[in-house]
């Protein structure tokens, strides 16, 4: 083992313990444990959101890929540069907004207020699909911690994966949604720094991009190739593959929870869009340079990569000093830890609360509530290690699985929850109990995590139609449409149409910038309604 | 040898529009010059871990 990167590694392990304990004190209802009492500085919020969402995808999984696949591979950082964006313009500050007035805590709690349902349906289908594809995800991302211990430190994939729940089910018990949100901060710039380092370290061993694309060029053309070397239809199916991963984004719960935790739901247009839309082009470019480069190194003969997702740590111990390469393999553990943490936190808060305390209906004090929510961390890191221990480690493959099963399940309904008044809570809850079956049987019976043309029968004929693209993107669409026409053959309460007629109307900038917020505390609940009728000009 | 103006183009062309996206969106309100409105309901925040700051003086 090498003791300078046990060094580097070691100062952020003790970054990351500080802050669990000052979080540990602002921590004390469920309410401050999962959503940090909704008043989350908007700059945390949305840095927190990026590194909850680029996990050890971002740092092995998809570096892996653009090694594998060249120039090709970018196609997934479109789709996720895309659904980054998608996620402001169409969920983010109009989920805030109804998360504000439901009070709302949780994805589940905003679907059961949003569309009235009192059969508890929609709470018990989410907290399934919750605990079912938010535990294969955190599983892999146990198995990226192992497998950047491992490259980092010379122990075994296993070990690094047990490594990798000790330190993060500590300090996530420990310290809640504030603890999760201000380590993800801290480690967005690990991040950060990590994926501009590596591609102009390795830029500058091979002596330039002209002499990297040589090199790939020389080893196979079709590694500089936009498509892969497809043409025609073939080349668009091919784009569709990568991009796909732009229709989860409306899904995801431990990403548009940081949503409903920001202070001020109209911060997320600004500065909100701005620091996530920067911080992502910055990190997909670097992932994507890491990887392509990486495997300019390995064809040089400079790299050995025993597997194409350990290539950024492997090009961190082979290229930069010992701490360095300890800070290099602190960022991916990062990566690995800011999306594993908010995942653990989501699946707690779906049994805990969702499940134990709204549908159970058991009422237990805030503090019981917490420390059930953290037992419950501890037994989803027990599975998740389970699956990453026996699991097929392709962290790339795990994560589109995963994130599949939460883009069906959550993104049509919240979607068209957000943006159509005449969504019905029939038309969700038949919409989710699709998405949830159909992805649970395509993806674990059928194809896997894309269409291929090895399954049986006629699945097997839609299979090569669709060859390569991931089940989730096209199952995506028939969930949105089976919504739509459930929706459309029932009727939706008045109250609720009514509610999101209003909620949503804009008024004019200056009225806004006149009024501040302390100035608004101070009003009474008339004079603010006075102030509204006025604002939009109803009298 | 250097990427092809096709493979620039897959880099750059997507890069650029995000960023336009960005900027239409960040600026949207400021361009209509009409944004949501927004009450004290919608947000009010955990008063109760304020109360419990305050007793302990950590504000």
């Amino acid at each position: 083992m090498n003791p300078g990167v046990l060094f580097g590694f070691l100062i952020y392990l003790i970054l990351l313990a500080y802050i669990g304990w000052w979080a540990n004190r602002y921590t004390k209802t469920e309410d401050q444990y999962f959503v940090g009492g909704r008043k989350v500085h908007v700059l945390a919020a949305t840095l927190s959101d990026k590194a909850s969402d680029f996990s050890g995808w971002l740092m092995l999984g998809y570096p892996g890929s653009a090694f594998r696949a060249g120039l090709g591979a970018f196609w997934a950082a479109i789709g996720c540069l895309f659904g980054t964006l998608a996620d402001y313009v169409l969920i983010g500050p109009r989920l805030r907004i109804y998360a504000g007035k439901f009070r709302a805590i949780t994805v589940p709690d905003y679907l059961e207020a949003r569309l009235k349902d009192d059969t508890k349906l929609i709470r018990i289908l989410s907290a399934l699909i919750i605990i079912i594809f938010m535990t294969a995800y955190v599983a892999a991302q146990f198995t990226a911690g192992g497998k950047t211990f491992a490259e980092g430190f010379g122990i075994s994939d296993n070990a690094g994966i047990i490594l990798t729940v000790i330190i993060l089910t500590a300090y996530v018990i420990t310290g809640g949604f504030f603890a999760v949100v201000w380590t993800d901060v801290v480690q967005a710039g690990f991040m950060l720094l990590t994926l501009l380092i590596v591609p102009f370290l390795a830029l500058s061993r091979i002596g330039g991009l002209e002499k990297a694309t040589q090199i790939i060029g020389s080893a196979d053309p079709a590694k500089l190739h936009p498509f892969g070397g497809a043409t025609g239809l073939a080349a668009i199916v091919f784009a569709i593959g990568y991009a796909s991963w732009i229709v989860g984004y409306l899904g995801q719960p431990h990403i548009v929870t940081r949503y409903m935790s920001v202070e001020d739901p109209r911060k997320l247009r600004r500065p909100g869009i701005f620091i996530s839309g920067t911080w992502t082009i910055l990190v997909l470019w670097g992932a994507f340079f890491a990887g392509f480069l990486g495997l300019a190194l390995y064809k040089a003969g400079i790299l050995q990569v025993s597997d194409p997702e350990k290539v950024v740590p492997a090009m961190a111990v082979e290229l930069m000093p010992g701490w360095l390469a300890g800070f290099v393999i602190a960022g991916i553990i990062s990566a690995v830890m800011s999306t594993a943490d908010s995942q653990l936190l989501v699946a707690s808060s779906a049994i805990a609360r969702d499940f134990y305390h709204k549908v159970l209906g058991k009422e237990l004090g805030k503090k019981q509530m917490v420390n059930i929510s953290r037992i419950v961390v501890a037994g989803v890191a027990l599975v998740g290690l389970w699956f990453a221990i026996t699991g097929p480690k392709v962290i790339y493959q795990m994560v589109a699985t995963a994130w599949g099963g939460l883009a069906v399940g959550f993104g049509p309904i919240l979607t068209l929850s957000l943006w159509w008044k005449r969504v019905t809570k029939e038309g969700g809850i038949v919409g989710m109990a699709y998405g949830l079956i159909s992805e649970v049987i395509l993806e674990a019976k059928i194809y896997g995590w894309a269409f291929n043309p090895k399954a049986p029968g006629i699945f097997g004929t839609i299979g090569g139609w669709f060859n390569g693209v991931p089940v989730f993107f096209i199952n995506f669409f028939i969930t949105l449409i089976v919504i739509i026409i459930v929706s459309l053959l029932t009727k939706p309460p008045e109250d609720v149409v009514k509610l999101h007629e209003q909620i949503f109307k804009k008024v004019p900038v200056e009225n806004i910038r006149s009024k501040r917020l302390t100035e608004t505390r101070a009003k009474s609940q008339v004079e603010n309604v006075a102030d509204f009728v006025i604002s939009t000009g109803l009298i | 040898m250097g990427l092809s103006g096709a493979a620039w183009a897959t880099l750059l062309v997507p890069t650029f529009l995000a960023i336009v996206t960005m900027f239409l969106y960040g600026f949207w309100d400021r361009i209509t010059g009409k944004e949501y409105y927004v009450d004290e309901e919608i947000l009010a925040y955990d008063e109760d871990l304020m109360t419990t700051l305050k007793e302990e003086g950590k504000l």
